[in-house]
């Protein structure tokens, strides 16, 4: 573990709060050509969570970047963080805040000198209208 | 429940076609799939079709009302029943190296009086021209072409209405001479 490796680490323990993951846990599959989502699992984790910048959205390929005005934050963990499948068969991890808010994880970097996560997650809404 | 079943009567004979072709023609490569279109998912893995419900459209071919009693709430209440006929827009989309075949052989099958047998309710009226749209997917282009097609169906929407119950009908009039009446009326002895 590099030094500032090690600082960056013991900074998210230090300012780490609850959280909960939720994670697609098997692909999903498609059933009478309508697609059904696998099931999931949720496992609380302790996580840093703080807002994103224009650099962090800029970060993401054309195509990921949330639309303007979306609600962007950065999660630095010790527990894994999952991004979407290259295939799409696995969605991103869900972050969930205490304050019940559920953020979808868009891309993960992992730092493997100090063994944490570091992702950019959007504010999900699901109004039940998904077709 | 149209939606839904416009898109499962159209699919199941669009895999029957497919499955046909690859029994007739042994070098006929199937599509793994058909699906819903838009769905938050990944794409199925090899050729495969998509529908698409692009719009709803009344053709005024047909507009009949039907009444009915049903106890609804533990109350007797009178339900009208409209019957109208309708116009599915739907798109079906290949994704395939060679989509125009898939195309080709929907177009024909869907204009055919074979196809209002198996996709009855619903029945292909016209099938619009079939461009050909490829992607780019990352660095490579993948094959793509549509077509769109009107379905034509009967659909029937219920709806609660009041009714009068009972009340009085006056009717007056002035021509050579005054004259009035009064009609009493009860809906439990309409035909009196």
């Amino acid at each position: 573990m590099t030094l500032f490796g090690g600082i960056a680490a013991l900074a998210i323990d230090f300012t780490a709060v609850p959280v909960t993951r939720i994670r697609q846990s098997s692909a999903g599959e498609y059933i009478d050509g309508i697609y059904n989502e696998g099931p999931t699992l949720s496992t609380p984790i302790m996580a840093t969570v703080q807002s994103s910048s224009i650099d962090d959205i800029e970060q993401l390929p054309e195509g990921q970047r949330p639309s303007q005005g979306q609600e962007c934050i950065i999660i630095w963990s010790r527990s894994e963080l999952r991004a979407p499948s290259e295939s799409g068969a696995t969605k991103g991890d869900i972050i969930q805040t205490a304050d019940g808010k559920r953020y979808r994880v868009l891309a993960v970097t992992r730092r493997d000198e100090a063994e944490f996560y570091r992702a950019i997650a959007e504010l999900e809404h699901d109004g039940g209208r998904r077709i | 429940m149209m939606e839904a079943d416009a898109f499962k009567k159209l699919r199941a004979y669009l895999i029957k076609l497919d499955t046909d072709a690859a029994d007739i023609n042994s070098q006929w490569s199937r599509l793994s799939d058909v699906i819903l279109a838009h769905s938050d998912a990944p794409p199925p893995s090899g050729p495969y079709a998509t529908i698409n419900i692009l719009a709803l459209r009344d053709t005024f071919e047909a507009d009949c009302d039907r009444y009915e009693e049903r106890e609804i709430g533990e109350a007797q209440r009178t339900v009208l029943i409209r019957t109208r006929i309708v116009e599915l827009l739907c798109r079906v989309d290949v994704f395939a190296s060679r989509p125009f075949d898939y195309l080709d052989l929907f177009a024909h099958a869907l204009s055919s009086a074979h196809s209002h047998v198996e996709t009855y309710p619903f029945m292909a009226r016209a099938i619009e021209r079939m461009p050909r749209d490829p992607r780019l997917i990352g660095v490579e282009w993948e094959g793509r072409a549509f077509l769109d097609l009107t379905l034509v169906a009967k659909s029937a929407v219920e709806m609660l209405v009041d009714t009068i119950e009972t009340g009085t009908i006056t009717i007056t009039g002035a021509g050579r001479m005054p004259v009035s009446a009064e009609l009493d009326f009860d809906k439990g002895n309409a035909n009196e």
